[in-house]
């Protein structure tokens, strides 16, 4: 169920997105066919009535429906499609449903530009300068307490001095027995 | 050997690594004891040297133990056995 749901979901995708592309080869493919079958019973009729005289000439034409047909089909699938999704080429109201942002004069403009430009200044602004009292506030804050921090560590004595030089730590067990050594 | 000799070699003594080793591990149990006598609401000019020497050679002796039982779960993690 869901993998057929899958499939349909992905053909349709697949044929909304290349319709142009997928009807165009379909309808070549159709042309070139019909072609072929023409010049087939144009070459079955000579056959019949004993005359050759425009055979050779019939597969020079039909030759050259194949290359026009192709040539028509690549121009339409290359140049025409290119040229209908420029944007400069849609209207207004279409490059404002695609969501693009068109200055005073109708112009399009570029889209991030134009968001920056759609904040108001002064907001931005407030902003910066909250930001920038804040982060100076928390700074001095933070170096008022470092240098009263180092301040009281200068004047107390650190009682773990003689510990951290010590070679080796003595635990109460060993202080027990020095003592009753003593 | 001169006392010049000697003086280089003490120097020479704070690069040795189990040296530093032991340094680290001595400073983090001083911080690990401040810690707990803090916790335990009083300061560490009330106690004796003795008292202080107690406490940061059984924060030693933890951060030791902790090392050994890390270092060997790191052993069985890298032979793989994931149950641990």
């Amino acid at each position: 169920m869901m993998n057929q749901i899958f499939r349909i979901t992905f053909v349709t995708f697949i044929y909304k997105r290349y319709k142009q592309t997928i009807l165009s080869s379909a309808l070549l493919l159709f042309v070139l066919w019909l072609i072929e079958k023409v010049h087939q019973d144009f070459v079955s009729y000579s056959q019949l009535n004993e005359d050759t005289s425009y055979l050779a000439l019939s597969f020079g034409l039909k030759w050259l429906a194949f290359i026009c047909v192709t040539g028509l089909y690549t121009a339409w699938n290359l140049v025409f499609k290119k040229e209908s999704f420029k944007k400069d080429k849609l209207s207004k109201e279409e490059l404002k449903k695609y969501g693009k942002m068109l200055n005073e004069e109708g112009e399009l403009q570029d889209d991030l530009l134009a968001k920056m430009q759609s904040i108001p200044l002064n907001k931005a602004e407030d902003k910066k300068k909250a930001e920038s009292k804040t982060k100076k506030a928390s700074a001095q804050q933070s170096s008022e307490q470092a240098h009263k921090d180092e301040a009281s560590d200068k004047h107390q004595p650190d009682p773990f001095a003689q510990i951290r030089n010590k070679e080796s730590l003595n635990s109460k067990a060993d202080f027990v027995l020095k003592n009753k050594r003593k | 050997m001169t006392i010049r000799d000697l003086n280089t070699v003490k120097s020479l003594k704070a690069y040795n690594p189990h040296t530093k080793y032991k340094k680290i591990i001595r400073d983090k149990a001083i911080s690990r004891a401040k810690t707990r006598i803090i916790i335990a609401g009083r300061t560490p000019e009330e106690f004796s040297q003795e008292d202080l020497e107690v406490v940061v050679q059984e924060e030693e002796n933890k951060i030791k133990s902790d090392i050994k039982s890390k270092g060997l779960l790191a052993v069985l993690a890298l032979l793989g056995v994931s149950w641990l």
